[in-house]
């Protein structure tokens, strides 16, 4: 079987690492880089700048052997969302009613779509975290330019809650609705920093 | 004088294919056949690994697995949540989503299913096998929406035939105009609940026929030849088909290719973008990543095949950015990702019939053939419907053990078990199949803010919603399947409502095309790229439309006539 390998993959020593996967878990994304490194990354705070969602942070990388590494201050930039198949349920404790950037649903007798519009929910969040060290982490890969795929599912209250909060944020971003969005990222960065 | 020879290596040039066909599924497997039984050589390239028909899981007993069928806790939200239909012993057939990102618009999700395996989508697919007739072809004559496509029920219907035959469809010769005949094996027979839901649809007026699916009931000497015999009605199709009875491209149009001698399967090997010669601008190869150790690659052939599903042949045009083709392979026309479709579903009827409940359960469940009511509205002035356009189908089925959850009873203890027995041979179901029209607003990108896959190859933001008329028609469906439902005598239990997000029915079509007109579609009648000859995209991306019937047997079809034009350009020397 030909395999003609390129000049360029035979001369890059150390590998781009394009996406590490991790599960919403309370306020970290937790996940793993292989081989065998334990990934999470602390989210501390949000803000809207230059009319895009931005997150900060702590990243730590925990190797097999139990060392640990850290980068404090690590930048996450919202490149795009997926919709869930599911939906995002408005925290119990929020009362406030803020305009929402989702189309109204239709008030006619004919069936809607499962999931859609203000029944809809968030199901990952693709982050552009700003660039790390891989030598400094531990790892055996280039994280100049690492995508976190952030996937956002039911597994505790506040992920609930911060689910609900980056849905109606990226919507109202998304449709460069800034203003709309602006209160939902000020009770986004306020269950952030706890 | 004697002419030394140099002592410096020439270096081999690389081999060149007569065709690269990128995907081993529906279409992939079928020009695999078509171009290797012509002659041809060939290089298969697929992006997921091989998993052996004997190691599928088709004899697995969900009994005999510590997560009963089920999986280990939280694997499908956490590692393959779009994979609505991946099963414990199937899940291996499908992407991990944690690998495989696209994007949508905020509030509207599509769950785009994928396989990413040899075999693609055919290792598990429905098999319910429906021409489309010229209501479907030829819509807007009919109707006036959008566009016409650019070929003929007469056009299609001898590769109909020859894919009938060599796929082997089992079904029965209805006579109905618009859902025309085919090349049958016998049909699976009706269960009693089928049989009185058919005569509650025949009394409203509306046909209720056999489904028709590309299960063996009568192989042929071919089809025993490659190593496939009847179905032995075990109900574990999605699981795998180790006695290929199930129509997948391993065991039909691969092994038949793999006869020729002349095809070359590479799995792992996610094809990149198509690289095109800078002076002609037509595609020379393509640029591959293996998928295991993320080296790169690339190949070389005379035409290339896109056959990797509909959303992925269109990503893969879309990254194939050139200074010829700026907007990717097939982009001038700028319809290219545009006019996304999926069949919706979701609007579902439930019930059951009193005559059959408390009879003794019957061994009836593991038939996967069911009842089909085939479209009744806006054939022609008499159904015509005032509030929407197209049409719709119900997917029916009834018997013992089909659909008959224990869930919806209270209790607990002897009393709830001799309710849950006593109903377990008594349900019946119907569901929509049903149109979606094609519109220029819900379209595919790539993501517009770099998204990209685990292999850094970027990935598609998805634009899609239903409209108003697919909505009147799903509240036209809802009453008419109740309707059904009451003259069949069955006791209506429960109704689902909701229209399924797009995607779900995993009938993703459209996005690259084809038309009569290079400046309204990205391929030519004969799924050639209008804009790079010597590229054939040949799998749901060149729909036009989605009828109402599942579209596999159209997109073999449309591809074994591709493929004939293909090899007839060949030998003019057009490509």
């Amino acid at each position: 079987m030909i395999f003609t390998q390129k000049k360029t993959a035979a001369t890059r020593t150390v590998r781009k690492l394009h996406s590490i996967h991790a599960l919403l878990n309370g306020r970290s994304f937790v996940g793993k880089i292989e081989p065998g490194h334990e990934f999470v990354y602390a989210l501390q705070s949000a803000a809207v700048v230059n009319g895009k969602l931005e997150l900060t942070g702590k990243v730590s990388v925990k190797a097999a052997s139990g060392k640990t590494a850290a980068a404090e201050n690590v930048k996450a930039t919202l490149r795009g969302v997926q919709g869930a198949i599911g939906a995002a349920q408005k925290p119990a404790n929020f009362k406030l009613v803020l305009p929402s950037a989702f189309a109204a649903d239709a008030q006619d007798d004919k069936p809607l779509t499962e999931f859609t519009d203000s029944r809809s929910g968030l199901g990952v969040i693709y982050l552009a975290l700003s660039a790390l060290d891989g030598k400094t982490l531990g790892v055996p890969f280039d994280l100049s330019a690492v995508q976190l795929n952030g996937r956002i599912t039911a597994v505790d209250q506040i992920a609930r809650d911060l689910q609900w909060f980056l849905n109606q944020a990226a919507a109202a971003l998304e449709s460069n609705q800034v203003s709309v969005a602006e209160p939902y990222v000020s009770e986004l960065d306020r269950v952030l920093r706890g | 004088m004697q002419v030394k020879k140099s002592a410096q290596k020439v270096p081999k040039a690389p081999k060149v294919y007569d065709a690269i066909i990128i995907g081993s599924g529906a279409s992939g497997g079928m020009a695999a056949k078509e171009l290797t039984e012509k002659g041809m050589t060939v290089l298969v390239l697929e992006a997921g690994p091989l998993i052996k028909p004997e190691n599928f899981a088709m004899n697995a007993s969900s009994y005999d697995s510590m997560y009963r069928g089920f999986g280990p806790v939280n694997w499908k939200p956490h590692e393959q949540w779009m994979q609505d239909t991946a099963g414990e012993f199937s899940r291996d057939f499908y992407i991990k989503d944690t690998e495989h990102p696209y994007t949508t618009e905020a509030g509207k999700p599509f769950q785009w299913v994928r396989a990413r395996v040899v075999g693609g989508k055919t290792l598990h697919w429905g098999r319910l096998s429906w021409r489309f007739s010229d209501l479907d072809f030829k819509a807007k004559s009919f109707d006036g929406w959008d566009e016409d496509w650019p070929i003929s029920y007469k056009e299609i219907e001898p590769y109909y035939d020859k894919v009938e035959e060599f796929v082997g469809v089992s079904g029965n010769r209805d006579g109905l105009w618009y859902q025309p005949d085919g090349k049958y094996q016998p049909p699976m027979k009706f269960t009693c609940g089928e049989q009185m839901l058919k005569k509650g649809a025949n009394k409203t007026g509306r046909a209720a026929i056999v489904s028709r699916v590309a299960m063996l009931t009568n192989a042929t000497p071919l089809q025993r030849k490659l190593g496939r015999g009847n179905c032995h009605f075990c109900g574990s199709c999605g699981n795998g088909c180790t006695v290929g009875a199930m129509f997948n491209s391993l065991s039909a149009t691969l092994a038949a290719a793999a006869l020729t001698g002349k095809m070359t399967l590479r799995p792992n090997s996610i094809v990149s973008h198509l690289v095109t010669d800078t002076n002609t601008g037509k595609a020379k190869g393509v640029a591959v990543i293996d998928r295991v150790t993320h080296q790169t690659a690339e190949f070389f052939g005379k035409v290339i095949i896109v056959a990797g599903s509909t959303l992925e042949s269109t990503r893969l045009l879309l990254n194939s950015k050139s200074r010829q083709h700026p907007q990717g392979i097939g982009g001038s026309s700028g319809v290219l990702g545009h006019y996304l479709v999926d069949h919706f579903g979701g609007i579902t009827v439930r019930g059951a019939f009193h005559q059959l409940a408390g009879r003794d359960p019957i061994n009836e469940d593991g038939k996967s053939s069911g009842l089909f009511v085939p479209r009744f509205r806006n054939l022609d002035k008499n159904s015509k419907m005032p509030n929407f356009l197209r049409g719709y189908g119900f997917e029916c089925s009834a018997g013992t053990g089909r659909g008959a959850g224990a869930g919806r009873f209270e209790g607990f203890g002897s009393e709830f078990k001799k309710t849950v027995r006593h109903w377990y041979t008594s349900p019946v179901s119907m569901t929509t199949r049903a149109h979606m029209l094609s519109r220029f607003e819900n379209f595919v990108e790539l993501d517009p803010h770099g998204t990209v896959d685990a292999w850094g190859v970027p990935v598609l933001k998805i634009h899609i919603q239903h409209s108003d008329n697919e909505r009147a028609m799903a509240k036209d469906a809802l009453e008419c399947a109740q309707e059904i439902m009451k003259e069949a005598g069955a006791e209506t239990i429960s109704v689902s409502n909701q229209m399924t997000v797009p995607g779900r029915i995993i009938h993703e079509l459209g996005t690259a095309r084809m038309g009569s007109d290079a400046k309204k579609s990205v391929l030519n009648s004969f799924n050639q790229v209008w804009d790079c000859p010597n590229v054939f995209v040949t799998d749901g991306a060149a729909f036009v439309g989605a009828a109402n019937q599942n579209p596999t047997i159209t997109l073999m079809a449309l591809t074994m006539r591709a493929c004939d034009y293909l090899r007839d350009e060949m030998k003019r020397g057009n490509l």
